[in-house]
């Protein structure tokens, strides 16, 4: 059976998705955008259609802004494909997919990369423990099943965490504390950059507003050095160890943790594209020109996927890297790709500002004891890492046969970067000379069955 | 340009490659006092070596490389004393189960024909015997070949184990360091790398995929192709297979690790870029495998797969290694094992360093000699 063949492929349908899509179905181009949830909208705008309906105020102003996105793109014409799981990009460009337990290799003259972000990981210890989870999941629950916790604490930095914080105490739910681990050190960075951020002066109000609000309401912890979550079987609470030399102990039995997002490049690497450090964002993101072409000519990448900016960013990015296609189609859109870049770097403004102060400091992405787990998969310790850096691992790729360390079910994809760094201070080489784990496809598990599905049913 | 290598009088053999082959002929030399020098473009097990399969099987191979696996097995079942290692082989059971007719067919005629040659560590055990021996076989098995003391390895393991080993006994590794010139120089040879000049009096070759390359370089012509057998590992289940399995007639090998996972080869190929050190899977070949591994055990229906990869390896023309002296006196060669080389490697090791030291090796080398492809002019 010869492959579906599309115009377009979009994979990911949160912002920067649904925005290309509907620049690349306006030119009249045969789009396919492809998604693992089972709604548009990404994890920003996630849910969106269903808590549109009953609009609970405390999602805030920033989650609504995808109404009309969302909107448009229901009515776009393009053949959406929900609940389905892109697992490889070939070099012919075959996209391989599961959908219902079937996989299909459909082919594209473009593909749009706009998989989004990850949070970076926070290997303090005891992050493993029942009743911890990251800020991002914490808020994925609110989102999409209305679920919260009470009496949480959160621990850690970034903007996600003032908002999910702040959409916590705005549903009514008590939040016990939030531990902020930005340093005098990241507003000394920072500040210069503060004038270019004034480009985005409603998204520092709502910075602003957002931890206003949180300091009314409760207890913020600054001046930290040192966290760790207590408990043996289930989180018990938090030790935080201040500037100080002070202890304070707050109990909890759900600390949610964070300390930002990153690209989330699980897709673009396994396909092979090329890939860069990102030292001002302390992450690795594809190499991509000005409309968000990749190394491969037929491969875009839109969004925060090709390096953070948030939302609206993404979707500028979306329609960017969208009219850059449609013109290589025959259909010049000069003006049209000015203006987005435009736009898109004024979004950016804001960028060298938060990326220096969110920036966690180095004792935070690297496990301080050596007990904590560094690759939850195979339950392999900050302890073991060492000892195989010890024994003459000298690469990421090295340390998983010494290790183990990021062999097992998520294939790296929470471990990476703290794993890459441990081996950079080790041996003293740049976090580019030191690299990243190969990544191998299937990019997300799927199923024995799933994966013969290609060549027929399943034998009985 | 500098010298790495110390002085005539105590030239070390130079050894080009890294993988079991390589790391197994370091270990056997320097265990005999022999100085060595290992150098790799790469590192140590980086590519066929480090992420085969891992079986080790006398089962289904040519009648010309069963004494050098037989010898090898000597070893094996012996691995961790040699090794100072712990569980380095699991010594179980390797079937290739007949699915069809066909495939009975196939098994039959194969064990007449060892039979033929002399050899009977190839067995028919039926289908009650399997089943009561691999009660998840899928209940439409026939029969199988079996072969009592097969079993499998974790390459990465045993391959660095060698190079521990090695090292301990005062082989010296050069990693990463690339070979770019191979020249005769009086009554010697000059090894000239990126990271300086090795002068030598013996070289061997056992680079694997790359080992045409190296082979040129000292004047002899030995085709060699790189292939990129795909690999599956799985997510961890309960235990319930003790065997490595295979089909009649498939190149399937399907194993359980100690940690539940499982490791599916086919033999399918994806794609081998050797010059820039890439491979790429290509999912029609992986979902053709994974069918045939579904045909074995049914009940796998929903495990999940956590990776896929695929390795370089170097094939010849006839699928047998190249184990030999070269045109020219000094040169040894050790590559070319077309995916099959994994469990020969301690044996290889061994006639390689019997070579080099100009010993009677145990094991009839004249099936596997460079000179077979010689170019007639």
């Amino acid at each position: 059976m010869a492959n579906q063949h599309f115009q377009i492929a979009i994979i990911g349908a949160g912002p920067a998705g649904m925005a290309a899509a509907l620049t690349t179905t306006k030119a009249g181009l045969e789009t396919i955008v492809i998604d693992d949830q089972k709604d548009c909208g990404g994890q920003v705008y996630r849910n969106l259609q269903a808590n549109q309906k009953i609009s609970p105020a405390y999602l805030g102003q920033s989650y609504y802004d995808g109404v009309n996105l969302a909107r448009s793109f229901a009515g776009c014409g393009a053949i959406c494909r929900p609940n389905c799981t892109v697992w490889q990009i070939t070099d012919a460009h075959e996209i391989a997919l599961v959908s219902r337990g079937k996989a299909e290799l459909i082919t594209a003259d473009y593909i749009i990369i706009a998989t989004g972000a990850i949070e970076r990981p926070m290997p303090v210890k005891g992050w493993t423990l029942p009743g911890v989870m990251s800020v991002g999941g914490a808020q994925t629950l609110l989102k999409q099943a209305a679920i919260g916790a009470e009496d949480a604490v959160f621990v850690g930095s970034g903007p996600l965490l003032y908002l999910t914080a702040w959409q916590y105490i705005k549903a009514g739910l008590s939040v016990r504390a939030v531990i902020d681990i930005t340093g005098a050190k990241q507003w000394r960075s920072a500040i210069p950059f503060a004038p270019l951020a004034l480009f985005q002066p409603g998204m520092l109000a709502m910075g602003w507003k957002w931890i206003g609000d949180i300091r009314r309401n409760t207890e913020v912890i600054n001046h930290v050095s040192a966290v760790e979550i207590t408990g043996q079987s289930q989180a018990q609470g938090v030790s935080c160890t201040l500037l100080t030399g002070d202890k304070i102990e707050i109990g909890s039995n759900h600390i949610f943790l964070h300390q930002g997002v990153v690209p989330n490049v699980n897709l673009t690497m396994a396909t092979g594209l090329a890939h860069q450090w990102d030292h001002q964002a302390h992450c690795w993101r594809p190499v991509i020109d000005v409309t968000g072409k990749s190394s491969d000519e037929q491969i875009y990448i839109a969004g925060d996927g090709g390096g953070i900016g948030g939302a609206k960013a993404a979707a500028i990015a979306g329609r960017l890297a969208a009219s850059a296609i449609v013109a290589r189609c025959g259909k010049p859109r000069f003006l049209a790709q000015l203006y987005y870049k435009l736009r898109h770097l004024h979004y950016l403004s804001i960028r060298p500002f938060l990326d220096r102060l969110y920036l966690p400091p180095a004792h935070f992405r690297l496990a301080q004891a050596d007990e904590t787990i560094i690759c939850r998969c195979e339950a392999v310790s900050k302890a073991d890492v060492d000892a195989a850096l010890d024994s003459g691992a000298s690469g990421p790729n090295q340390l998983k046969a010494f290790c183990r360390a990021g062999m097992g079910r998520c294939q790296g994809r929470s471990c990476g970067l703290v794993v890459q760094e441990m081996i950079a201070s080790h041996t003293g080489q740049s976090m580019t000379e030191t690299g990243y784990y190969r990544l191998r496809p299937p990019v997300k598990p799927i199923t024995l069955a799933e994966l013969a599905s290609l060549e027929g049913p399943w034998p009985e | 340009m500098a010298r790495i290598a110390g002085p005539a009088a105590t030239r070390p053999v130079v050894i080009i490659g890294a993988g079991i082959q390589g790391c197994a002929t370091a270990f056997f030399l320097s265990q005999r006092g022999q100085p060595v020098i290992v150098v790799d473009k790469d590192h140590v097990g980086r590519h066929a070596s480090g992420v085969n399969a891992g079986g080790v099987r006398r089962l289904g191979r040519d009648i010309a490389e069963i004494p050098l696996s037989v010898a090898a097995m000597d070893w094996w079942n012996q691995i961790d004393q040699l090794l100072d290692i712990d569980k380095g082989f699991h010594r179980q059971f390797y079937v290739k189960v007949a699915l069809d007719n066909a495939g009975a067919d196939l098994a039959s005629r194969r064990i007449q024909q060892l039979h033929k040659a002399g050899f009977q560590h190839e067995t028919w055990v039926d289908r009650d015997q399997l089943l009561g021996r691999i009660p998840h076989l899928t209940k439409s098995v026939l029969g199988g070949v079996l072969v009592e003391g097969d079993g499998w390895a974790l390459p990465w393991k045993i391959t660095r184990a060698f190079h521990d080993k090695a090292v301990a006994l005062g082989a010296k590794f050069r990693t990463p360091v690339t070979v770019t010139s191979i020249d005769k120089f009086g009554e010697h040879w000059q090894v000239t790398t990126d990271a300086g000049v090795i002068e030598t009096d013996i070289v061997v070759n056992c680079a694997g995929a790359w080992g045409g390359r190296i082979a040129r370089m000292t004047g002899d012509v030995l085709p060699i192709e790189a292939h990129a057998p795909m690999l599956v590992i799985t997510d961890r289940q309960p235990m319930f297979l003790q065997s490595v399995v295979g089909v009649m007639g498939g190149t399937l090998s399907f194993k359980q690790l100690d940690n539940g996972s499982m490791v599916i080869g086919g033999g399918k190929r994806g794609v081998a870029d050797a010059a820039r050190n890439l491979t790429q899977i290509i999912p029609a070949g992986l979902s053709s495998f994974v069918m045939t591994a579904g045909c074995v055990f049914p009940h796998l229906r929903d495990v999940a797969i956590l990776r896929a990869w695929a390795g370089i390896e170097g094939y010849t023309k006839d699928d047998l290694p190249i184990i030999g002296n070269g045109g020219e006196a000094g040169i040894f060669h050790g590559f070319g094992f077309s995916a099959h080389g994994f469990q020969l490697g301690p044996a290889v090791g061994e006639v390689l360093a019997d070579l080099v030291m100009a010993r009677q090796t145990r094991v009839n080398l004249a099936p596997f000699s460079p000179h077979r492809f010689a170019v007639s002019p």
